[in-house]
């Protein structure tokens, strides 16, 4: 069942002051600028510029810093409230193919020094800001190029150094993989989360002209997985002009608990002699980021690929300062796998979690465990889309196994052949850890209770950091420190205590708790009767 | 495969697993090949698969492909689209013993009837025997009209079973056999043929007081990448099992074959579609102003220097009895000086989902490739169902919405949502105006020459708003 909420910029976390950012976003749409890539091609930098290093246009945050301030200063005088600076490339992929990948805090710190500076000169009229561009590299952790780990230690460097030049918000755009953008979002939360400022953090997804993102994610999906993240704003960008993104910005706005920002492209590219030409002019590009603007609530707006001073203008000159009003929500709980969301609460049906693909439920899929015979362990996971589960409970746990390792391999298989979401079944942190690091949708955790009480060594504070990283939902047992509870008030006594803590401790909201009261259950591979969804 | 074919002919055997019977006997023969003895004449009979000019449906040639294959004889299929020189040359290039087409489309009951004159006219009537199939055909308009204006054999085949057994008795015969083809149906009741009369353009009794809604934008938008829960709630359950899928069984019986068969089979597809992105799926809609003429919907200008004009036209025919029904009576008159307003979709699975039923085919996965195509087919048609539900949000019509998707299904709505080719708008050739308003290339539909849309899981409609507006015959 839905519940009607309202949509808005979140206010300050607790304990930091409102950034001036922050304020504007919640009360007026805030423009930023348009394309960068272009602009320093035409530019023409050389090769000294580059030093050697043709294309890496990041190298130029310390070999021609005019030059990009240059650029900076055209957006700011077409009217950009603020500008992104030049770091989409600051990260460990994109540097990587340079051999420089040890550079990524020097050359995203460069960046944001050179827009603040262009910002501070043009704050005479009105506040400007800086947007710390994090681009997505062009390593998908889902698809296996790299890991989760690798990806959010370099990320933190970028995040540290844009953090350091000055920026007030860090944009982590253009993502493809929502793995790839957890890990982002998960790198900048740590460092903003290490600073006494308000900074904000927004995650932009891409939608490829097909609908979903490139591995397939629907965009309800990639809201369910990312939001709980703690990210101020959700939006979209690149692959498309904004006719391709109406629908799913109408998804974001009926459904969007946060801010909501829009970044399209110039339309979808011809390609021409010159190659590829952007077809919209500045002031179509302005009706639609306005109409969208009105329509939808947008909190945040500019422009990708194809976008010039020319379009900022016209969208500056359209918007001026349209105020921005909360909007009502219909927010769904539930999860999430690489492809779709799955709401906890069912229309017409109890939610039905497949238990074959656990260890201790079903021997089939022990024995496939056992024999590391992967690809029978997804064919079981596809018998129980075929019966009709709506989430899959994957557990591993085996006496004498390595589960990390034993998840890994079965998490990464599941994230692309399996459509349901994931709940990742095990007692072991490090086991949760590494499914989790491998599955790009927002999974649930099975489970938590008080066996070992809930003191600092306990498993509950253990397993809790994980659920909070990546934004998962997560199931209590009945279980306390005097063992399972049997009776129905021991029961109702621990749900309350269960809730009660996740709600004030670790801040989980109740629709995103599932308590098992561990009744003996009437079917074998459902929840049917022994669990309530709160 | 005999066996499969009686227990299916029975109704003991459900399609998908005639399917799959074809499957296991086209590996088998793979396998058992190479020891095999090379008869002198190879192969029991050749036949020539095509479907008709004009038609781009090829699950019901290919299903007959599969099952004569299986069968032993030699089917040369070549194809959608087939023009009568077509099939006649590779008819002889091949030197086939029988004649195949197929055809979906109304129309294509009339090519085939063409097609069978020019047999006739090139003196090839008697050459090789036909066999015609296809959802619009009946047994007695070929066994009655085309069999009396035809010298040589043609014999109607409602699925591929019978295609079959037609087959091997026309061999058979051929080879010198003492055996008879069944008999031809006789037509019981006299058609009766109207004269051409002038056209009546005379409105109907339809109201002329309904409210004009308001659209929230005038002209075209594209939408591309609906969630595919969005518009699964409208799925058209029976249609894609019983009528895409073949499942039979009667009141319990069929309960359970839906929970047993359908229902998971569905999910399992489900489940492929996503993780493989076969489906890419993508709506133009829009809103246009307009008044009725006569028989005539005038979609007017709704910006620009010819604002208020007349942008394109769309005739429909009317009902010559009951009550003398016309699309364009569910719109203002010009003669009331009201501008009315009009909604158009074109919705599609995207090419993604052809090439995915092609490639199955292509693998000899006969059994998927058949559920994809009708799962396909029905996700079409979700799809443009639920979108005619937005369109009736939009336009703050959506109060007598039925709940369940049977209500909706059954047109619990108001206005109505009428496809080009169906008995309400049989003119195919008005989507020309339609795609020149929507301008579908935005998501890779286009209009063939034959007036169909490209790719096949692709749908148009015109949307009316007017309450009185629900499916009629016009003829």
């Amino acid at each position: 069942m839905s519940e009607v909420k309202s949509g808005h910029v979140p206010s300050a976390p607790h304990g930091k002051s409102a950034s001036s950012l922050r304020t504007a976003l919640s009360q007026r749409v805030v423009v930023a600028d348009g394309a960068m890539g272009t602009m320093i091609q035409a530019r023409n930098p050389s090769m000294e510029d580059f030093q050697q290093l043709e294309g890496c246009n990041e190298i130029l945050n310390v070999t021609r810093p005019d030059l990009i301030a240059d650029i900076h200063r055209q957006y700011f005088q077409a009217g950009s409230d603020a500008v992104e600076t030049n770091t989409f490339g600051a990260n460990f992929a994109n540097l990587a193919e340079y051999g420089i990948e040890s550079r990524i805090y020097e050359l995203a710190r460069a960046g944001a020094e050179i827009a603040k500076n262009v910002a501070s000169e043009f704050s005479y009229d009105k506040e400007r800001w800086v947007i710390g561009s994090i681009g997505p590299g062009t390593k998908l952790p889902t698809l296996g190029h790299t890991t989760y780990e690798i990806l959010k230690n370099a990320y933190r460097e970028a995040s540290r150094g844009l953090i350091d030049g000055g920026a007030d918000a860090l944009l982590i755009e253009t993502t493809q993989d929502l793995l790839q953008a957890k890990a982002a979002v998960n790198a900048a939360r740590i460092e903003i989360d290490n600073q006494a400022r308000d900074i904000l953090l927004i995650a932009q997804v891409t939608v490829e002209t097909t609908g979903t993102m490139l591995l397939g994610s629907e965009i309800g999906a990639a809201l369910n997985a990312l939001a709980p993240l703690r990210v101020d704003l959700i939006g979209l960008n690149c692959a498309t002009g904004p006719a391709e993104m109406s629908e799913h910005l109408r998804a974001l706005s009926k459904n969007s608990s946060i801010g909501i920002s829009c970044m399209p492209n110039a339309g979808l590219p011809i390609l021409g002699k010159n190659g590829a030409e952007y077809p919209l002019g500045p002031q179509e590009l302005a009706a639609a980021l306005m109409q969208y603007t009105k329509e939808y609530g947008l909190n945040l707006i500019g422009g990708c690929c194809g976008s010039t001073p020319e379009h900022i203008a016209a969208i500056v000159s359209e918007v001026k300062n349209l105020e921005t009003s909360s909007r009502k929500i219909s927010a769904d709980a539930g999860a999430s796998s690489l492809y779709q969301f799955v709401p906890f609460r069912q229309d017409k049906t109890y939610l039905a979690i497949g238990e074959r693909t656990n260890a201790n439920g079903s021997k089939a899929f022990r024995d496939a465990l056992l024999a590391e015979d992967w690809e029978r362990c997804v064919d079981i996971a596809k018998d129980q889309i075929r019966d009709g589960a709506h989430m899959l409970d994957l557990s591993v746990d085996y006496v004498g196994r390595d589960g990390a390792r034993d998840i890994s391999e079965i998490a990464s298989r599941f994230a692309t052949a399996v459509t349901l979401p994931i709940v990742l079944d095990s007692t072991e942190p490090g086991v949760i850890k590494a499914g989790l690091e491998k599955l790009g949708g927002r999974c649930v955790i099975n489970s938590v209770n008080y066996e070992d009480g809930d003191g600092p060594d306990s498993r509950f504070h253990r397993i809790m950091p994980l659920v909070k990283e990546h934004g998962a939902a997560v199931i209590g047992l009945t279980i306390d420190e005097e063992g399972q509870a049997r009776t129905t008030e021991w029961k109702v006594r621990i749900a309350k205590r269960l809730i009660a803590d996740l709600n004030n401790v670790w801040d989980i909201p109740t629709c995103d708790i599932i308590i098992d009261c561990l009744t003996f259950s009437d079917c074998y591979w459902t929840r049917r009767d022994s669990t309530r969804w709160y | 495969m005999k066996i499969v074919g009686e227990l299916f002919g029975k109704g003991e055997m459900q399609l998908p697993f005639v399917l799959q019977s074809a499957e296991v006997m086209k590996n088998a023969v793979a396998l058992l090949e190479p020891f095999m003895e090379k008869s002198e004449n190879s192969g029991r009979g050749k036949i020539l698969l095509a479907t008709v000019k004009g038609d781009v449906h090829d699950i019901g040639k290919n299903l007959v492909d599969i099952i004569l294959t299986n069968n032993g004889y030699t089917v040369i299929n070549i194809g959608i689209k087939q023009t009568i020189n077509q099939i006649i040359d590779a008819a002889q290039e091949h030197d086939v013993d029988v004649i195949g087409m197929s055809g979906l489309l109304v129309k294509s009951t009339v090519i085939m009837k063409e097609n069978l004159e020019e047999l006739i006219s090139r003196g090839l009537a008697q050459r090789w025997p036909v066999i015609l199939g296809g959802a619009a055909l009946t047994r007695t308009y070929v066994e009655n009209d085309l069999a009396q204006m035809f010298p040589g054999v043609v014999r109607y085949a409602k699925d591929a079973f019978e295609g079959l057994a037609l087959m091997d008795t026309l061999i058979a015969q051929k080879r010198g056999e003492n055996v008879e083809l069944p008999p031809l149906k006789q037509r019981r009741t006299k058609i009766v043929t109207h004269e051409d009369r002038d056209v009546d353009t005379r409105r109907s009794d339809v109201s002329t007081e309904n409210e004009i809604p308001n659209p929230p934008f005038w002209g075209v938008r594209t939408v591309k990448g609906i969630a595919l829960a969005d518009y699964l709630g409208s799925l058209d359950e029976r249609a894609l099992f019983v009528g895409q899928w073949g499942l039979k069984g009667v009141r319990d019986e069929y309960q359970s074959v839906v929970e047993t068969i359908g229902r998971p089979r569905l999910r399992t597809l489900l489940n492929e579609i996503q993780s493989n992105n076969w489906v890419n799926a993508g709506v133009v809609y829009g809103y246009f102003p307009c008044y009725s003429e006569g028989n005539d919907l005038v979609i007017l200008h709704h910006e620009g220097p010819d604002k208020g004009k007349e942008r394109t036209r769309f005739t429909f025919p009317r009902q010559s009895r009951d009550r003398r029904l016309c699309i364009s009576d569910f719109f203002a008159a010009k003669t009331t000086g009201k501008t009315d307003v009009v909604a158009f979709h074109i919705v599609t699975m995207g090419q993604s989902v052809s090439d995915a039923t092609a490639l199955l085919f292509g693998e000899n996965r006969y059994r998927e490739y058949m559920e994809l195509h009708g799962l396909s087919v029905q996700l079409t048609e979700a799809l443009a169902e639920h979108w005619h539900a937005r369109i009736r949000q939009d336009l703050g019509i959506s109060k007598e919405d039925g709940d369940s998707i049977e209500e909706i299904l059954d047109q619990g709505y108001q206005g109505s949502r009428y496809s080009f080719g169906y008995p309400a708008c049989p003119d195919l050739e008005q989507q020309v105006q339609l795609c020149e308003l929507l301008k579908p290339e935005s998501i890779g539909v286009e209009l063939s020459e034959e007036f169909q849309l490209h790719p096949e899981q692709s749908t148009s409609a015109i949307i009316v708003h007017h309450p009185e507006a629900k499916y009629f015959n016009a003829n």
